[in-house]
């Protein structure tokens, strides 16, 4: 299983996946979003606690996401929700980092040899 | 099978570990709780032979070698950021008032002759700037204080009160490094000295109004949390 925490690559995305997640979402709680990433992965991917919650703080900080709280269960549960901030900047970030892996597919398959 | 749900005693149980891992402050133990309880479930579900103690152990060695401490620190961040903006558009709000601007203005005015007058009469040494700045030292400290009694429900050790109260400590550093106090100066400097620290009292005294608004806002927010830990006396 590829853990979020330890790859750069995958970390640098941890926040367009959040974005991606409440985009289909329309809200979701901290650990929900660990399960919906290894769920549909099919496990092979894993969000660590200690990339996830920065990550949230980061979104938050910049007026993308807002958090309500609610009783469930006995529990109090922090549900985090795009702002409309963050609604318009998600379809940018998803776009801007397709074009980073197409650029990179492309230098991955491509024969870089000199001569 | 029905997934797992822990109930109130099991959650307490949470809470005891949680609480032993070093974590006591009720609203902090309220914001891992739900995270916790999660993790724990899904163990209990995947494992239905599971104890409760077993799959608390295994779920806490999933968070890592941090623990609980990334959601604690994003947690605190947050509030410090969020309660930074409140505080400031409300010392925005009251410095912008014009009658605040003229209370200033009077006082400085006021200060200034004042130091004139007690130069003439001898008596100068109520005007001492040593004296001042103990004085408004003494008057912050109260200040403080009074606000932590007034939100006395949250303890000083509340994330919410620690994010707001941690805005002013530069202006207590401020006032007991001011380097006035320790030179003697010609009568004019003193007079503008003096009426430099009557406007920073004054500035003091629409801080303490900043972050009493703040504090209420702060303490509103978190009601539904408050009402939360008073039905699982936590």
């Amino acid at each position: 299983m590829l853990s979020v925490e330890p790859n750069p690559v995958i970390k640098g995305s941890l926040t367009v996946i959040i974005l991606k997640l409440l985009e289909e979402n329309s809200r979701m709680y901290g650990y929900e979003m660990t399960r919906a990433v290894r769920d549909v992965t099919k496990n092979k991917m894993d969000i660590t606690e200690a990339a996830l919650y920065p990550a949230l703080h980061k979104l938050l900080e910049e007026g993308l996401l807002e958090t309500t709280s609610e009783v469930v269960d006995g529990r109090m549960r922090k549900y985090y929700s795009l702002t409309k901030k963050g609604k318009k900047e998600t379809v940018s970030k998803i776009n801007a980092l397709k074009d980073a892996i197409g650029s990179l597919q492309l230098i991955l398959n491509s024969n870089l040899s000199n001569g | 099978m029905d997934k797992k749900t822990l109930n109130q005693d099991e959650l307490h149980i949470l809470i005891g570990f949680i609480k032993r891992h070093g974590f006591t402050e009720p609203f902090i133990v309220a914001e891992i709780l739900d995270h916790f309880a999660c993790k724990v479930e899904e163990k209990m579900d995947q494992h239905p032979h599971l104890s409760l103690e077993a799959a608390l152990a295994e779920a806490h060695q999933d968070f890592g070698v941090m623990g609980f401490r990334p959601i604690v620190r994003a947690y605190e961040a947050n509030l410090k950021q969020k309660y930074r903006t409140v505080y400031r558009g409300e010392l925005k709000k009251i410095l912008a008032h014009p009658v605040y601007v003229v209370i200033a203005l009077l006082i400085a005015a006021a200060f200034y002759k004042a130091w004139f007058w007690a130069e003439q009469n001898s008596c100068r040494q109520f005007l001492d700037i040593n004296d001042i700045d103990i004085e408004l030292l003494f008057v912050y400290g109260m200040s403080i204080l009074f606000l932590s009694r007034k939100f006395s429900s949250f303890g000083l050790r509340n994330p919410v009160v620690k994010a707001i109260l941690g805005l002013d400590t530069w202006v207590a550093f401020f006032i007991g490094l001011n380097p006035m106090h320790h030179y003697k100066y010609g009568t004019k400097v003193q007079a503008v000295a003096i009426t430099v620290n009557a406007i920073f009292c004054f500035y003091l005294v629409v801080r303490f109004f900043a972050l009493y608004t703040t504090l209420k806002k702060g303490y509103k927010d978190s009601e539904i949390v408050q009402d939360y830990l008073k039905s699982v006396d936590l």
